[in-house]
């Protein structure tokens, strides 16, 4: 990969174009006005976005899950067509979508084996990412314990990982662990990667650019974690440092120490909150996950209109279209339970 | 040729006269409505005013009507409804009724047929997926201990069946269709709650098997055609039935509906009326000319009368914006509302963008032949299809003729035809040449001379409209001493007539007085207006941010309440400490921003129990904060929301604010040094960066002017190369060299034709726009009722 990217301008058309044809408000508007999960999709069809990977689904029968999945696989997609026009490699950084994924399975098999949901590990199992996976996908859907989850991984950067923070086989069902722990661990081990390939791989603006877009998605996680866990458990301070993904930029970080052994810390860390939002975004306390993934929409969108670099665009055109995913799946679960429109408004990053 | 002048008009009336006001008013197309809002004078007597909120009743009874006329399939467009009695809901729901229950008895037995129909073509499709199948339906479904699912699995679904190899059952494909596997599994009866389990959480979708399906697959085949026939033949039936009766309604229905969804949206618009004591008002615009007729028009209504009073007697709302422009320079104003309408009371740029689009375009694609034809496909283009750009295209087509025909003697890139100007003995003579030129080429450094000389002109022209805007609107600061201002406008002219009398007559101009007066004096006036204004305009604009500190507003607030009175001594001494204040117990207060308008309008407001302390303000907004005492505060807070007032968490710290504020604060001795101190270096480097700019922009804008004679050229060069590849086609009105010749013609048009609109755009917007138009204008939007939109 060379150090500059600005000949891949035909990333940055495609990436727009592709951007050019999302979901729109009015849209939204009208998938929230549907009654029924069939009407919806077939609204969904006729998008310009959803219309190839939900052709052949029969609406009348077309399962929620398998929907969310099949919408999953279209954002898959689009990365990976865009990938056509970059020479991807499997370990540099335009593989993080691939990287993602792969980390969002792990996490995912982690919760089900400790809830003991195996038949949902199957379910989940993003199989069109098998091509690129770097452990063996299928036998992570056997792993029917965390020994069983290693051993699928062996080979793999994530081994040695989830051996140290993993439950030893002495683990017996109905013991606890922290998750929130392990996700920490997994998800800094992601961040750590992805600083390490933009530092080999890029230099200057670009690689400027890149590294303040993922400080600012970590910067957002850690801050509404902490937020989470004062506000709403009142953990102790030591434990909220430790669940923190250790990346900060800026003195967001520190102010996030000093201000959890505050007792009104939880109000304290919104301040920070505020000053890492754009300048005047709304948010509402409750919603702040939704703010969160506004301000990350915002940020990315400007990033995809003003930076001249083709891997950046990317970075932004895939975390935007999974912000729309998120959003068309809130729409779903909102029309299957019946939720109001201006309920499921508040919860659209648009 | 300008803005159309608005009237405001106060419309007050019974409250119970309020629809029919509403309905005379969309009837009226002329009346834009704004929220009402109370003066200052009577504020006090006006705080009971309430908005109108109430649930409009004819909202469920449109959306009743549209599932009917959807139902019925009636096409809804606006009629006269005159003789339609209906007023009230109920009336309107009765009628929807009387339909609804002859509608709803055809369309459940239509209803019935229809799933019937369904379910037996989605039978007859699962049957040829199970064409390949030969065993007998009964046997099949006689197996007592094994269960048999026909259906489709998602082709991601497949390879996970692998994890179930230790389940008992069998899955059979049987094709695979674009992301789905048809097939069938079997499984034993025991374990069929489980195998099910496993393949709906694989998302298998699976079909059931009619029991009248016997025989072979062909068996059931041939029986199910038969019942689909027999079902279409009962859904004709129910359809015609259905058809009757939307005859029978339709002419009245449609006239119900126009007469309910004008009601309806009237009742929408009450959300901008004001009620007390039973009287209703409403604030809007209308055009000056239509005031009397539309007072007529709405006087008619009992009780109602309505008052029309100059357009800037609400300091609160910002005239609407209709251009009015005659025939010739109207299709242009499409261009000016794209770029932002102006605003009311200023230059219309319409005429102006008209003449130079026309002049610029003729002259950049100057053909007799193709401009005809451009001018004939816009004319066809707004007769055939209403296209907007239909009329700019007959306009431009026709100046391009002209100047294809009279400059550059060019018909379809033919410049035998008609003898092109730069030919004529006068003018090569003229440009100092012995003999005519051959063709364009030969005189094209003439050529981009004269396009810069145009640009030139244009933006001295742009420079004295900015100023006569300025001047017009007060601000002196850009008008006198902006780059396209007074100052711009006096170095921009020397410098370019200096250069004119130099290089093109070798005349010197350039003696100390002139460059003393006309380039120095101006260019050290650029250099020092930011001080030089804040001497004039920045004086005033400070005085009147000081008017508001030290206003009275909020000592008059607090002396209401006795509890704060400890406190008003401390603001009488002006040594009071915002962050006392801000504590004060009955005192509440809200941080934000404004625009340097709204901030300015808060004059208007001295009355008012509120008190504004601005932090920190820049050319287009004031950030501080508000204060006003609990009880008026609700009237204080919607007051700075009406003026755009956009709230922010308070700066954590009340002292830093107070901290910042010292900074800030124009009086203290100490502070005004430091602003000395910073502020000599960022001015120089501020201002030698500003001139640099500017000197750039002047070189850049006349510059950009050149595209003008390098698209004379280039179209001069693309018709070359048609007619020689005409020439090698054929001769002179053979078939192929008439081929080529139509062909390169089109092309040319299509795509320089094209180039060129945008190009002469772009200098509009860029060059000339950007010195002296800002397009903030609100448009006029006249309440109408829209019965398309909802069909």
């Amino acid at each position: 990969m060379s150090k500059s990217d600005s000949k891949f301008n035909a990333v940055i058309a495609k990436s727009k174009a592709v951007y050019g044809s999302r979901i729109k408000s009015a849209e939204y508007d009208s998938f929230m006005q549907k009654s029924t999960v069939p009407q919806l999709v077939a609204a969904l069809k006729d998008t310009g976005r959803y219309k190839q990977v939900l052709s052949s689904v029969n609406e009348l029968q077309a399962h929620r899950g398998q929907i969310e999945f099949l919408i999953s696989k279209a954002v898959f997609e689009t990365y990976m067509r865009l990938c056509s026009f970059i020479p991807i490699d499997l370990s540099g950084f335009n593989s993080f979508w691939i990287k993602k994924i792969e980390l969002d399975t792990i996490v995912n098999t982690i919760m089900f084996i400790y809830s003991e949901q195996w038949d949902k590990i199957i379910t989940d199992i993003p199989s069109y990412l098998n091509p690129y996976v770097s452990y063996d996908l299928f036998e992570l859907g056997n792993a029917k314990s965390f020994d069983d989850l290693i051993k699928a991984v062996e080979g793999s950067r994530y081994y040695k990982l989830l051996k140290n923070v993993l439950p030893n086989s002495s683990f017996r069902s109905g013991e606890k662990i922290d998750f929130e722990e392990i996700s920490t661990a997994l998800y800094a081990d992601y961040y750590k990667w992805l600083f390490k390939c933009i530092d080999s791989e890029f230099d200057g603006n670009l690689k400027n650019e890149l590294r303040e877009a993922v400080f600012r998605q970590v910067n957002m996680e850690n801050i509404l974690l902490a937020y989470r866990m004062k506000a709403y458990f009142d953990r102790p301070a030591d434990e909220i440092e430790r669940l923190l993904i250790p990346f900060h930029k800026g003195r967001s970080g520190e102010i996030i120490r000093e201000t959890l052994t505050d007792s009104s810390a939880a109000d304290k860390i919104l301040s920070v909150f505020e000053k890492h939002f754009s300048k005047g975004t709304a948010y509402d306390k409750d919603f702040l996950e939704i703010a969160i993934r506004r301000d990350s929409y915002a940020y990315f969108r400007k990033r995809m209109r003003t930076s001249a670099s083709g891997t950046m665009v990317m970075y932004s055109l895939v975390n935007l279209l999974d912000i729309e995913r998120q959003n068309v799946t809130t729409i779903i679960e909102g029309v299957r339970y019946s939720v109001p429109p201006a309920e499921m408004q508040k919860l659209l990053v648009i | 040729m300008a803005i159309e002048k608005m009237a405001l008009v106060s419309i007050e009336g019974a409250l119970k006269k309020v629809r029919r006001t509403m309905m005379k008013c969309c009837e009226s197309e002329c009346f834009h409505i704004i929220p009402y809002t109370h003066s200052s004078e009577n504020y006090y007597s006006s705080q009971n005013f309430k908005t109108l909120k109430d649930r409009n009743l004819f909202t469920p009874i449109v959306k009743r009507a549209l599932n009917l006329a959807e139902g019925l399939g009636i096409k809804l467009e606006y009629c006269d409804y005159d003789d339609i009695e209906y007023n009230v809901s109920v009336d309107f729901a009765r009628y929807l009724r009387e339909i609804e229950d002859e509608y709803s008895e055809l369309y459940l037995k239509r209803e019935a047929v229809q799933t019937s129909f369904q379910q037996h073509n989605q039978a007859l499709y699962q049957l040829e997926q199970l064409a390949g199948l030969s065993s007998n339906f009964e046997e099949i479904f006689a197996m007592k201990y094994i269960r048999v699912r026909f259906g489709r699995l998602p082709a991601d679904s497949y390879p996970k069946l692998k994890y179930f190899d230790d389940k008992p059952f069998c899955f059979f494909p049987f094709e695979t269709q674009g992301e789905y596997i048809w097939g069938v599994y079997f499984v034993p009866n025991a374990e069929s709650v489980i195998v099910d389990d496993i393949f709906k959480s694989l998302f298998y979708e699976r079909i059931r098997v009619p029991d009248y399906f016997t025989g072979t697959a062909d068996n059931a085949k041939t029986y199910i055609l038969k019942t689909i026939q027999k079902e279409t033949e009962e859904l004709n039936t129910l359809n015609a039935q259905i058809e009757q009766l939307k005859i029978r309604v339709n002419d009245k229905f449609v006239k119900v509906y126009c007469k309910l969804k004008v009601m309806n949206d009237s009742y929408e618009l009450r959300t901008n009326v004001s009620v007390i004591n039973n009287r209703f008002f409403l604030n809007g615009y209308i055009p000056k000319k239509q005031a009397e007729s539309f007072k007529e028009l709405i006087e008619d209504v009992e009780t109602v009368t309505v008052q029309v009073m100059p357009q800037d007697s609400d300091p609160m709302t910002q005239p609407p914006v209709r251009l009015k422009n005659n025939w010739l320079f109207r299709p242009f104003e499409m261009f000016v509302t794209m770029y932002g309408l102006p605003e009311y009371g200023k230059i219309d740029p319409t005429p102006f963008v008209a003449v130079t689009y026309m002049l610029i375009y003729g002259i950049m694609f100057g053909d007799l032949g193709q401009g005809l034809f451009i001018s004939l496909l816009g004319y066809i283009l707004t007769k055939w299809k209403n296209v907007k750009l239909g009329p700019i295209m007959t306009r431009i087509g026709i100046s391009s003729a002209f100047f294809g025909g009279a400059v550059f003697g060019s018909v379809f890139g033919n410049e035998e035809i008609i003898p092109p100007l730069f030919k004529a003995k006068s003018v090569y003579s003229m440009l100092g040449m012995s003999r005519a030129p051959e063709d364009i080429f030969q005189v094209s450094a003439y050529l981009l001379i004269s396009a810069m000389g145009i640009g030139v002109m244009l933006i001295i022209i742009t420079m004295v409209l900015n100023i006569i805007t300025c001047l017009k609107t007060r601000d002196l600061k850009t008008g006198l001493f902006g780059a396209s201002g007074i100052t711009g406008l006096v170095l921009y002219s020397s410098v370019v007539f200096a250069a004119v009398m130099q290089l093109g007559l070798g005349i010197s101009v350039l003696s100390l007085p002139y460059i003393i007066f006309l380039i120095i004096v101006p260019v050290l006036l650029l250099f020092f207006k930011e001080p030089i204004s804040e001497l004039t305009h920045l004086a005033e604009r400070k005085s009147r941010g000081n008017k508001i500190n030290k206003n009275t507003a909020l000592l008059h607030a607090i002396k209401t309440y006795s509890d704060a009175i400890s406190k008003v001594d401390s603001v009488n001494s002006e040594s009071y400490s915002l962050e006392q204040l801000i504590e004060c117990k009955y005192i509440k207060n809200q941080y934000g921003s404004l625009s340097y308008e709204s901030y300015e309008k808060l004059n208007l407001f001295y009355e008012r129990k509120f008190f504004f302390f601005p932090f920190e303000s820049n050319e287009e907004t004031v950030t501080g904060i508000y204060l006003a005492p609990e009880t008026d505060f609700p009237s204080v807070d919607k007051l700075f929301s009406s003026l755009g007032f956009i709230k922010m968490k308070t700066p954590a710290h009340i002292d830093d604010i107070k901290n910042e504020n010292k900074k800030r604060s124009p009086d203290t001795a100490e502070n005004e040094s430091k602003k000395e101190k910073i502020s000599v270096g960022n001015f120089i480097i501020e201002g030698v960066i500003d001139l640099f700019e500017t000197g750039l922009t002047y070189i850049t804008n006349s510059m950009s002017f050149l595209r003008i004679g390098g698209f004379i050229l280039s179209h001069a060069g693309l018709m070359l190369v048609v007619n020689i590849l005409a020439e090698k086609a054929g001769n002179a009105g053979s078939i192929g060299w008439l081929a080529v010749q139509i062909f390169g013609n089109l092309f040319v048009i299509g795509m320089e034709g094209f180039l060129v609109g945008i190009q002469v755009l772009r200098l509009e917007f860029y060059e000339m726009f950007s010195r002296f138009y800002e397009g903030k204008g609100k448009p006029f939007k006249p309440i109408v009722m829209d019965l398309k939109l909802d069909n």
